[in-house]
């Protein structure tokens, strides 16, 4: 009996006298499973089933009982629990693998018509995951309603022995659209009756929408290299030898670019070389060498030939590719720039136009921003005109105002103040002293604000003005002394007029005196006679004024550098005044003056005292040349056909001189001993620099007729 | 021409002012005058009486004073002519006083008349 316990298995001995002192204790039968160590080391499961038997007192006094071998059925029940672990493990898996996957499983009993659906199937298909079969009814609605007629049709094509395989688009009870993929395959008895059909369906939303999205990057990039006429191509190696293949991948457009056939495959080196351009042919040739013996990348622009002998200029980038510093490939791209190439082309030749314009004209033009002194464009004539070294690069913009006369700085600096502060245009001239050679130059600067950059950002030209400047100093220092010479003519004017002149004056001065002793008589009368005497007064003040008008009229005659000042003037009035002050110097030749001047002639802006000039010029020409005769002097004014003031003054005296009428216009040409050959012309400069002329015809019948013209545009407004 | 009562001088200027002044001035002393801007105006004047006195201008247009002093002798005109002339050229008032002017006074007049 010792030796039983000594069988059970020690781990499990307590267990098995626990359930013992139990049954004696309560008096319940004890029943306990537990190992026994057989005495060759065998190891088997039993199942004891023991009673307490009692005396009258109730004493136990035996306990009986059988054990039976469970080891078989024990291993049994492990075996199937273990199984059923391990399927229960393989569902979760599945399960999981259909989550991570979207993609679910389902029976289709083809009898009850009923299908029976993984949880990934129900989740794919919006539905809560549940036991048991479903309706394939609430599938059906599930499906695109698009969509059904093609998904009943796959199924019935499956019924007849093919493999289920569509897309489809489903609408989830919450409205949310997806697309699957659903494969299926019939299940058929042994009789080859079709019970089932089992299959998966996949959730491809997804990928469908990457696919999308990459159908979509790839067709606008597509349309982007179209577009662009740019061509992107790989090349494992470039090889050297000419007919090596060259193992490329060209994208469409860089066929399009070479004008190849794409189904004829990328050309070799040999092919690849023919197409470009034979000019460039070489520089391509060493390029592509370089490439493939430095494994270096590449920009060149070359021409291709097509083969419709179209030349193209196309640009080629290429970069090598290495991978863990191993060379793997040149990717790179080609672009066709023949339009910019061109354009290019066109504005280099424009800009050489333009620069060689600059140097002809002394003309630079530049860009800077006043504030920061930075120069966005300096073209080269800006450089050379302030003698600078064109080799020098990014002249700041202090220096060139360094330049800038140190007399001129400050007005030009002030100059440029206001307009930078307003952002307004300016014109200014100043003078420079040449950065190289200190030579004095005079420039005009006309900068405008860059409508789209900031408040001090210009563009502008700089003129060499120099000779123009020259010129005008030239041009002053010949006006002074045309000026001069038209005073002195006056001067001689009045001298040779100074008789007549004096008899101008001493008239209304004689008159007044006369006048005045008439006056003293008139008050001596008794009583005096005041009537007579204020009328005497009256006349004197008026002669008064009459001498002083001549006195003045004269003054203006002998002043001397006074400029041209422009008034609102009638040519008739001019006119009257020059018949009245040499009236007395014709009447002395015995001179008739007559005048048929129009009315309506209107004003011109002319200076009075060049226009006296003109006249009293003209006139005492006619009186001269009537002098030892007599005669008559007829002015005339009017205008003529081109509706220019024209003016008219003949004499009846000794006529042109023969064969020189155009020589009396020229300086000191005279036919009088005494005359200084300048009135005449004076008096064409004056006319002239009004846009007029003069010239001179005889007249029909005896003398000379002197005309003159001053365009009308010098009407006054007045 | 016929005498008339009252003496009157004949002025001969071409000039307004001086012409009106030199009226003013013999009228101031009670004698009559008329004046008249060229000779040839004072010859188609119907005179009624003997002329005083003639106060002639030596420069006149068209008919100077002397052509005009000429042609009265020639016609057998007498009567006393006073030239008056603002340029005082000398050999001219030589000329005029040889044929029988009584004056030749230079403009503006320096002596009082009356």
């Amino acid at each position: 009996m010792a030796m039983v316990p000594e069988m059970i298995h020690p781990d499990d001995r307590e267990h098995v006298f626990r359930a013992a002192e139990e049954s004696v204790r309560s008096g319940v039968h004890s029943e306990a499973e537990h190992r026994v160590v057989r005495p060759d080391g065998e190891v088997c499961t039993v199942h004891g089933l023991g009673t307490v038997k009692r005396d009258a007192s109730g004493r136990a006094y035996e306990m009986f009982g059988t054990v039976q071998d469970i080891t078989e059925r024990k291993r049994a029940e492990e075996e199937r629990q273990l199984l059923s672990r391990d399927l229960q493990e393989s569902k979760a898996w599945l399960e999981e693998a259909q989550r991570v996957t979207h993609v679910g499983c389902w029976v289709w009993d083809l009898e009850t018509n009923r299908l029976i659906v993984s949880d990934e199937y129900c989740r794919i298909l919006g539905l809560t995951p549940k036991k048991g079969p479903i309706d394939l009814a609430i599938v059906r609605e599930i499906i695109h309603p698009e969509d059904r007629e093609y998904v009943f049709r796959t199924g019935k094509a499956i019924r007849s022995g093919e493999r289920a395989d569509c897309e489809h688009r489903i609408v989830r009870p919450n409205g949310e659209m997806r697309i699957v993929h659903s494969l299926g395959d019939l299940k058929k008895d042994s009789s080859g009756r079709p019970y089932q059909m089992f299959g998966t369906t996949q959730d491809i939303t997804d990928r469908k929408r990457e696919e999308e999205a990459l159908r979509r990057s790839q067709f606008y990039l597509s349309e982007g290299q179209r577009l662009a006429h740019m061509g992107c191509w790989a090349a494992k190696d470039l090889g050297i030898r000419w007919t090596d293949d060259l193992g490329i991948y060209w994208s469409d457009e860089v066929y399009k670019l070479f004008g190849l056939d794409p189904r004829n495959g990328p050309p070799n080196l040999e092919q690849y070389l023919a197409a470009v351009h034979p000019d460039d042919r070489a520089s391509m040739e060493d390029t592509l060498r370089m490439m493939h013996e430095r494994r270096c990348g590449c920009d060149v622009t070359k021409r291709v030939v097509r083969p419709d002998e179209e030349v193209r200029y196309v640009r080629c980038v290429g970069v090598p590719v290495f991978e863990d510093g191993v060379f793997k490939a040149f990717h790179g791209t080609t672009i066709d720039v023949t339009e910019q190439e061109l354009l290019t082309q066109e504005l280099r030749r424009e800009q050489a136009y333009l620069a060689e314009a600059q140097r002809l004209t002394h003309t630079g033009s530049w860009a800077p921003n006043f504030v920061t002194g930075q120069n966005f464009h300096l073209s080269d004539e800006t450089v050379r005109m302030h003698g600078f070294d064109l080799s020098e690069e990014a002249i700041p913009f202090e220096r060139f105002f360094n330049t800038v006369h140190t007399e001129d700085q400050p007005a030009v600096r002030a100059a440029l103040e206001n307009p930078t502060r307003t952002g307004t245009n300016y014109d200014i001239e100043y003078r420079i002293c040449r950065a190289d050679d200190g030579e004095i130059w005079s420039f005009r600067s006309l900068g405008h604000h860059h409508p789209s950059g900031e408040m001090a950002d210009y563009v502008g030209t700089t003129m060499d003005i120099t000779e123009q400047k020259h010129a005008e100093q030239q041009r002053e220092r010949l006006r002074q002394l045309e000026a001069d010479l038209a005073h002195i003519n006056r001067v001689n004017i009045m001298g040779e007029l100074a008789a007549a002149l004096a008899h101008e004056i001493k008239q209304p001065i004689a008159a007044s005196i006369t006048s005045a002793n008439a006056l003293s008589r008139w008050l001596a009368h008794d009583p005096p006679d005041l009537e007579r005497a204020r009328a005497a007064a009256t006349r004197i003040g008026q002669d008064g004024n009459r001498a002083a008008d001549v006195i003045n009229r004269l003054r203006s005659f002998y002043k001397k550098g006074t400029p041209p000042q422009r008034e609102s003037i009638k040519v008739k009035d001019i006119i009257r005044e020059m018949s009245v002050l040499l009236g007395d110097e014709a009447l002395r030749h015995s001179v008739t003056i007559r005048s048929e001047l129009d009315e309506d002639v209107p004003g011109i802006l002319a200076d009075r005292v060049q226009l006296q000039q003109v006249f009293m010029n003209l006139m005492l020409n006619a009186i001269e040349a009537m002098k030892d005769t007599g005669g008559e002097m007829t002015i005339r004014s009017g205008l003529n056909q081109e509706g220019q003031l024209l003016i008219s003054i003949s004499d009846t005296g000794v006529g042109l001189p023969a064969a020189s009428s155009e020589r009396i216009f020229d300086a000191f040409h005279t036919t009088e001993p005494q005359g200084t050959g300048m009135g005449l012309a004076i008096t064409r400069s004056i006319v002239e620099s009004y846009g007029g002329r003069v010239w001179a015809k005889p007249n029909e019948r005896a003398g000379a007729v002197f005309y003159l013209t001053i365009p009308i545009e010098a009407e006054a407004h007045a | 021409m016929k005498s008339a009562a009252v003496p009157t001088v004949f002025i001969i200027d071409d000039d307004r002012s001086m012409r009106q002044a030199i009226q003013d001035l013999v009228e101031s002393v009670g004698l009559r005058a008329e004046a008249f801007a060229t000779g040839r105006a004072f010859i188609s004047r119907q005179h009624t009486g003997d002329p005083s006195c003639l106060v002639l201008d030596v420069r006149l247009p068209q008919m100077s004073g002397l052509d005009l002093q000429r042609q009265l002798a020639e016609a057998g005109i007498q009567i006393p002519i006073i030239f008056i002339t603002a340029h005082g050229d000398v050999p001219m008032s030589v000329r005029a006083l040889k044929s029988g002017a009584v004056e030749f006074l230079t403009k503006p007049f320096r002596t009082r008349i009356c």
